[in-house]
């Protein structure tokens, strides 16, 4: 059996337990309330559920029986027929044939065929009111095979008596007790006895929700784990201080031994002078010994036993603070490891709360289904990284801001289907969500292959609104901050997609809420993509922590870029600085803060964040420490004090303040003078792709491209280069085309497919200078074709202008 | 800067009737006298009086280090952290735009209350006196952090 459906499996038995437990409960319960409809109700969805998921897990027997119980259901419920003491009891067997079904399933052995006949029989003759047939048939089943047990340990199986209770009733429940207890002892009226009788000899499991659970999965509440994670944060906050101290004790310990070690060479300086010395005053003293000489005979005053007692302590002091070294190794190991055990659990307990993105992207399914059909426009959804783990508020959280973008795009970004094959553009439009990992955080990409954000139509609307001024000369960049402006939009009209002007500023603060950015790149007639980054752990967060003023704060490291002490020459309040030769807006949070920084000298350090996409660097007096942390967020009286995402406690017990950079740069007061809001990261250096099984040709292409400032990625062959693409993405590709594995010509195939060439330029460069294979590499979408070997100037003016070219497109 | 004065829901400006109190809490009236032995949590900031009803009195804490708290409004003294848990600390004087005199930080004390499962504090002179009598103004905890929470943006 192959992992995926072993993993199905393990979910199907998880659900099928939960809905055989509505099933049992639910039709004694029907037994005793015939019209309780909302019961009937959930009946139905159980069998419903149990159809189709045991179907989706290749368990067709079962997903039969279920089928067959909900048509019965159905019945009862559109009130063909009426759910007498038999009809229960039939639909009684049909559940338990489906739990044997589910056990066996459980216990990896084939399902049983002959149950379904057996149900259907039981079932049909129950429906029909025959019950003396039904009985009759039920019986000579049960005794033939079906009913008897059909698992492997059917010794272990427990027989119920005919006419035994089959339901525990409430003893204080008089009349519930009456309607629905049966007696072996007390004969019931004929009809009754015979609509009663159960086959004769019904297995009945002894442990049926031990066996039904036993896939290794249960179920927990969400609360539960967020309860563990948060005694894990304190756990954590603890251990902070625990190391806090652990560097003062080590200082102790060094100061310690220091004073020791000078403690003990005075000491021996001390016990070898004097030890063994006889003074002249004790030499005469003792007349016995007058007749030996100094040598011959050993003679001790106070200063000699003194000495020699210092000498015996100072050993024992000695042998003492080794102890305490030996001691304080183990202690220091001991809260390494502590630690380490720490960040496993929380890694372990993180995983827990994870819910793979997959899940979420398919909420979505319907979605653009449902949006492609109102806007009139042909689309698909492709998704990737669908296993890439998220934290549970995160999944939850980003749902809202998903759909905006995903509504934007459909109603601004793609184009109409006369359109797109207008311009030459497959029809159907295409909407990608990808995620994957990134270190501690998870990013997650919305891209459309549509036209690409209409700067000029933002322009037109800002002025029309009286946001910009007509004369205004703004860059495309800055004028994507209008679409995060609540109540901005683009569209003409109000429709059921867009038109209302809320979206993105939605998306923007509840990306923030999350801890989490957005950044948005956009090629005209090639699309745009939203990309979210956020922590994978909400819970126990790493931070950066840093003083402005007298006051600390804290900030989340995936908010972090990078942390840079300023040159002199930037230690004004300016609100440019550079760092690396990159100039980037800074904005100094003493000012913001409206706080005194250090006088002396200005803000010396620079956090580097990046706000909408644009790095920003964040002036500070000092950084102190990165820490594991709990992040507590504000309640309602603070919440809308956006500047911040809640507060977090140091070990000594120190509140910090947790600062939410997005807010800070853009929000608040400066929001109309000070926006900072970039549509491409401009700083970032265009990457490409490398693709060649040469080590030779990978090496001096990417030393080659490295040398002009290009990020490069190396790849052996084209599946590799696939990998690398959906995990980083390049600017351009340059291959080779005879590669193992994946060869030049799969690799443009499969871009092509994918979409890609439209918006990744495709270089070929390879040793085969024929027309035929330029020819094809052409058809096949390639940008251009090198031949080895090369001249670096052409190379590197190649992929110049390819990269140039589809960025200007 | 929010005002606070007699038409703002969360400040009643008013004796809180002790019937009304009671109404419909399902207790006999010995037992609605024995509560009204500490009907409420009276202090006072910047020779002003208010209450608070005893049901919405946490605790009354030492003034204890208040972290401050840039751009929120000035009647939001900071933060105190008592025994882990983050809360507000509102200054009513600063609300009423009165000046309050310089004092020991001995002297004030923290009205801790629970607004709906959330805590919030109100700075107080002196030591509150829990008292079956309400006087001054009354401080609606639920109205208050509805009409009085920080907007910013």
């Amino acid at each position: 059996m192959s992992n995926i459906r072993k993993q199905l499996l393990g979910f199907f038995l998880q659900e099928a337990s939960e809905h055989l437990a509505t099933l049992e409960d639910g039709l004694l319960r029907i037994e005793k309330d015939p019209n309780d409809r909302s019961m009937l109700e959930e009946l139905f969805r159980s069998a419903h559920t149990i159809k189709g998921s045991a179907a989706l897990v290749k368990l067709n027997t079962t997903s039969a029986l279920a089928h067959r119980l909900e048509d019965t259901l159905e019945a009862i419920r559109e009130s063909h027929i009426s759910p007498s003491r038999e009809l229960i009891d039939a639909m009684i067997f049909a559940m338990d044939q489906i739990k044997d079904q589910v056990h066996r399933a459980s216990n990896g052995e084939d399902e049983s065929d002959d149950a379904l006949e057996t149900v259907e029989r039981s079932l049909k003759l129950a429906e029909e009111g025959d019950f003396a047939q039904r009985n009759a048939a039920t019986e000579a089943i049960a005794e033939t095979h079906s009913i008897e047990p059909t698992v492997t340990d059917a010794d272990n199986f427990d027989r119920i008596p005919v006419m035994e209770p089959v339901e525990t009733v409430n003893e204080s429940d008089d009349t519930s007790h009456a309607v629905s207890t049966f007696s072996v002892q007390e004969p019931a009226p004929v009809e009754t006895q015979r609509s009663a009788v159960r086959p004769s000899t019904v297995p009945l499991r002894p442990d049926t929700a031990h066996h039904l659970t036993s896939g290794g999965v249960i179920k927990i509440s969400s609360d539960k784990l967020d309860g563990m994670m948060n005694v894990l944060g304190e756990i954590t906050i603890t251990k902070n201080h625990l190391m806090d101290q652990l560097t003062v004790v080590e200082r102790l310990r060094s100061e310690i031994d220091f004073a020791g070690q000078r403690l003990l060479r005075e000491v021996n300086n001390f016990s070898e002078r004097y030890s063994y010395s006889v003074p002249e005053s004790v030499k005469y003293k003792d007349p016995l010994l007058s007749e030996f000489m100094e040598l011959e005979f050993d003679r001790y005053d106070e200063v000699n036993l003194f000495a020699k007692k210092l000498q015996e302590i100072t050993n024992d002091v000695n042998e003492a603070l080794r102890s305490l070294g030996n001691f304080f190794t183990r202690f220091t190991g001991d809260v390494g490891t502590l630690d380490g055990m720490i960040a496993d659990m929380k890694e372990r307990i993180s995983e827990a709360r994870m819910i793979q993105a997959g899940n979420l992207f398919q909420r979505f399914t319907r979605t653009v289904r449902d949006l492609s059909r109102q806007a009139g426009k042909p689309v698909r959804l492709l998704v990737a990284g669908g296993d890439t783990p998220l934290d549970r508020v995160v999944y939850d959280g980003l749902f809202e801001p998903i759909l905006h973008i995903i509504r934007n795009a459909v109603a601004h970004g793609l184009e109409s289907e006369d359109e797109r094959k207008r311009i030459g553009k497959p029809p159907v439009g295409t909407i990608r969500m990808s995620a994957r990992r990134e270190g501690n955080t998870a990013v997650i990409d919305i891209r459309d292959d549509g036209k690409g954000i209409q700067f000029n139509r933002i322009r037109k609307r800002a002025i029309d609104q009286g946001l910009l001024d007509p004369n205004e000369e703004v860059r495309p960049k800055d004028l994507l901050k209008f679409i995060f402006m609540h109540g901005f939009s683009t569209a003409d009209a109000t429709d059921h997609t867009s038109g209302r002007g809320i979206g993105l500023d939605v998306v923007k603060d509840r990306l923030a809420a999350l801890n989490g950015t957005l950044s948005i790149l956009t090629k005209k007639e090639r699309g745009t993509i939203f990309r979210m980054r956020l922590p994978l752990s909400l819970v126990i967060i790493n931070v950066v922590h840093f003083r402005v003023g007298k006051q600390s704060f804290v900030i989340p490291s995936n908010l972090v870029v990078e942390i840079a002490e300023l040159a002199e020459t930037d230690l004004r309040h300016d609100s440019t600085v550079q760092i690396r030769d990159v100039a980037m807006p800074s904005v100094d949070l003493s000012s913001v803060f409206r706080m005194q920084g250090d006088s002396a000298q200005y803000s010396r350090f620079a956090i580097v964040t990046r706000v909408s996409g644009t790095k920003v660097a964040l002036r500070v007096d000092e950084i102190l420490s990165q820490e594991d942390t709990i992040i507590k967020p504000f309640g309602s009286f603070l919440r809308e004090l956006h500047y911040y995402s809640g507060t977090s406690i140091s070990g000594s017990g120190m509140l910090r303040l947790v600062i939410n950079p997005s807010w800070i740069v853009e929000g608040g007061e400066k929001r109309d003078d000070e926006v900072l809001t970039g549509a491409m990261d401009e700083s970032r250096k265009p990457s490409v792709l490398v693709v060649d099984d040469s080590l030779s040709v990978r090496k001096f292409a990417s030393t080659l491209l490295e040398a002009h400032d290009y990020e490069v990625r190396a790849a052996s062959n084209g599946l590799q280069a696939l990998d690398i693409l959906d995990e980083y993405g390049a600017d351009l590709i340059l291959t080779d085309l005879e590669m193992p594995v994946m060869h030049g010509y799969e690799l443009l195939g499969e871009l092509r497919r994918r979409g890609l060439l439209d918006t990744i330029p495709v270089v070929v460069l390879t040793s085969r200078g024929s027309e035929q294979h330029r020819i094809k590499a052409f058809d096949l979408g390639a940008t251009d074709y090198l031949i080895k070997p090369f001249e670096e100037e052409s190379l590197i003016t190649t992929v110049q202008r390819h990269i140039k070219d589809h960025q200007t497109a | 800067m929010s005002t606070f004065d007699n038409t703002t829901v969360g400040y009643r400006g008013e004796t809180a009737s002790n019937d009304t109190r009671n109404a419909g809490l399902g207790i006999s009236q010995s037992e609605a006298d024995r509560h009204l032995d500490l009907a409420c949590c009276c202090f006072s900031i910047a020779d002003m009086e208010y209450h608070l009803r005893i049901e919405y009195m946490l605790e009354i804490a030492d003034f204890t280090k208040v972290t401050y708290l840039p751009l929120a409004p000035e009647y939001v003294l900071g933060l105190a952290n008592l025994r882990g848990e983050v809360m507000p600390v509102i200054d009513l004087a600063c609300m009423k735009d009165i000046k309050r005199q310089p004092r020991n930080p001995a002297a004030y004390r923290l009205i801790v209350a629970d607004a709906g499962g959330e805590r919030i504090a109100f700075l107080a002179e002196g030591m509150p006196k829990l008292s079956s009598t309400a006087s001054g103004e009354e401080i609606d905890v639920i109205s208050f952090v509805k009409n009085h929470k920080v907007r910013i943006g």
